[in-house]
């Protein structure tokens, strides 16, 4: 009886646990470190509590988050609108592949963080060039993720839907497709963290709002508890954006069985 | 339509692969022609690497020969059609789709009704077995259980011909022998034309009406065999085993 709530209880207690001595750990450290160096969670807590009633540059800690939010979600849809269907198609179809492939070979290994000066000059430093960034690095995730997806379908599944008389287009799009959805998932999956990760760097370039700017401002004003408070939201955001996904990824793909 | 008209006819068909790295092309079937009667059900015996599947593919339209041609009532066979289905060696289920939908592939394919579709597909999955397991993916399946679901994915799609490649292949023996029993009376309720190709001696005598023993490469016919035991079967049938003793002193199919 023990045993089987002990079960059911295990994780979300060895989640909490975690997470508690973490927190500890950081008690102890920042008992013996300076204070302006490192402040304790308590003082860390005190500064969240503040921003959330206090605006900074005119807006408050939440229209931040949301316009750096903004600014990844509006890149991501457009590097899915235009990444995956490119992907799938170089993975499909050889002549596409023979002329997509080497220009993103080329451009693959430049790092988005490279494109934000000329971004900058290009479109700005509005908006348009923090979705360009976030765009550059999940389009380019999302293209390879998917061409990959497509290269590994067991060609086994498509001679049998060939035996049935399935047309080149239902050979696409009613097993293809399906049968790279885990690696679209894995790629969907990197590409948002990648978009996440890339307007933070955009912001800290040069930006009046979003989450890299409070980062900016507490080093400015020599804040140490700001920054870590805008760290520490960049860590929730982004592990509640994954965490959404992963639920999509389990409701969409219902036959996959995980380890954990 | 006459008993002697032949369902399906092979006219000296060949097929040469081009091998990396080697001139030469690789012969896998030299001009092999067999007739099979409609409702006939034929296996095709030989050791692995005789071109049994390369002649399974080429009568499915799958692959192109490079000689010869297929003929089926008559008419020469360019690409695949619904008239013929294929169940894999390597199951080939598709492991997004449920059992239902697995085996009402063929059906969605060719635009065939929802509601109709589930219900032949219940019907197939009735046939083989698998009563209870419609929502299950392949994945929560035994490889006897994927196999019966690839062979009602095959008798859904109501063709004239089963095509079967080595379709117990992957499964140990005590599975084997049932899914053997299975077939065959699966057959006997919903007759249709077989092509049944095997490497094993003890299953080709207890399926097929008829036996074609082929060469290892190139393939070749070898021999051929006329089964003409009654069903119910028995593998320890004296009839049974003279076969057995038969075959295999003239093939060099070791058993």
């Amino acid at each position: 009886m023990i045993g089987r709530l002990g079960k059911r209880l295990m994780p979300a207690a060895l989640t909490t646990g975690s997470l508690l001595a973490f927190v500890a750990f950081w008690q102890v450290v920042s008992l013996y470190t300076n204070p302006d160096f490192l402040p304790s969670p308590g003082r860390v807590w005190d500064e969240a509590v503040r921003l959330f009633h206090t605006p900074v540059g005119g807006k408050d800690i939440l229209a931040h988050v949301g316009y750096s939010l903004r600014r990844v979600l509006t890149a991501y849809l457009w590097a899915i609108l235009l990444g995956l269907p490119l992907g799938l198609c170089m993975g499909w179809n050889r002549t596409c592949e023979k002329i997509v492939s080497p220009i993103f070979e080329l451009l693959r290994p430049i790092p988005p963080i490279a494109w934000i000066p000329i971004a900058i000059l290009w479109l700005g430093v509005a908006e348009g060039s923090k979705v360009f960034i976030c765009f550059v690095g999940s389009f380019v995730i999302l293209v390879l993720n998917s061409y990959t997806g497509m290269r590994y379908v067991d060609p086994l599944l498509i001679d049998a839907a060939r035996s049935f008389g399935a047309s080149r287009r239902q050979q696409f799009f009613n097993v293809a497709v399906p049968a790279c959805l885990p690696s679209i998932f894995a790629g969907l999956q990197n590409a948002l963290s990648m978009a996440w990760m890339c307007v933070l760097a955009a912001e800290l370039v040069g930006a009046r709002e979003g989450v890299g700017f409070i980062i900016i401002q507490g080093m400015d004003l020599n804040r140490p508890p700001m920054i870590l408070v805008g760290m520490i939201l960049i860590g929730i955001v982004g592990s509640l954006l994954a965490a959404s996904l992963r639920w999509a990824e389990r409701a969409l793909c219902p036959w996959r069985r995980e380890l954990v | 339509m006459t008993e002697q008209t032949a369902k399906i006819e092979c006219r000296d068909l060949s097929k040469a692969f081009h091998v990396p790295g080697q001139d030469q092309r690789l012969l896998v079937l030299d001009r092999v022609s067999l007739t099979v009667r409609e409702n006939e059900f034929l296996v095709v015996l030989g050791p692995g690497q005789c071109g049994k599947t390369v002649l399974l593919n080429c009568i499915a339209g799958l692959i192109e020969p490079s000689a010869g041609q297929v003929l089926l009532d008559g008419t020469p066979v360019t690409r695949p059609g619904p008239d013929r289905a294929m169940v894999f060696q390597r199951y080939a289920l598709m492991p997004w789709k449920t059992v239902e939908h697995n085996v009402a592939f063929g059906l969605a394919v060719r635009g065939v009704p929802m509601k109709e579709r589930r219900e032949i597909a219940h019907r197939y999955i009735d046939l083989v077995g698998l009563k209870g397991f419609e929502k299950a993916y392949p994945e929560q399946l035994s490889g006897g259980m994927k196999q019966r679901v690839g062979i009602a994915r095959a008798y859904a799609n109501a063709p004239d011909i089963l095509l079967m490649d080595e379709p117990f292949g992957a499964l140990d023996a005590q599975t084997r022998y049932a899914m053997e029993q299975d077939l065959r009376s699966i057959w006997e309720k919903d007759k249709r034309t077989v092509i049944f190709v095997t490497n094993n001696i003890e299953e080709a005598i207890y399926l097929g009406d008829r036996i074609l023993v082929m060469s290892v490469l190139p393939g070749r016919v070898k021999a051929e065999y006329a089964i003409d035991i009654p069903s119910p079967r028995n593998y320890t049938d004296p009839a049974f085993l003279t076969y057995r003793k038969q075959i295999s002193n003239a093939t060099d199919l070791s058993l």
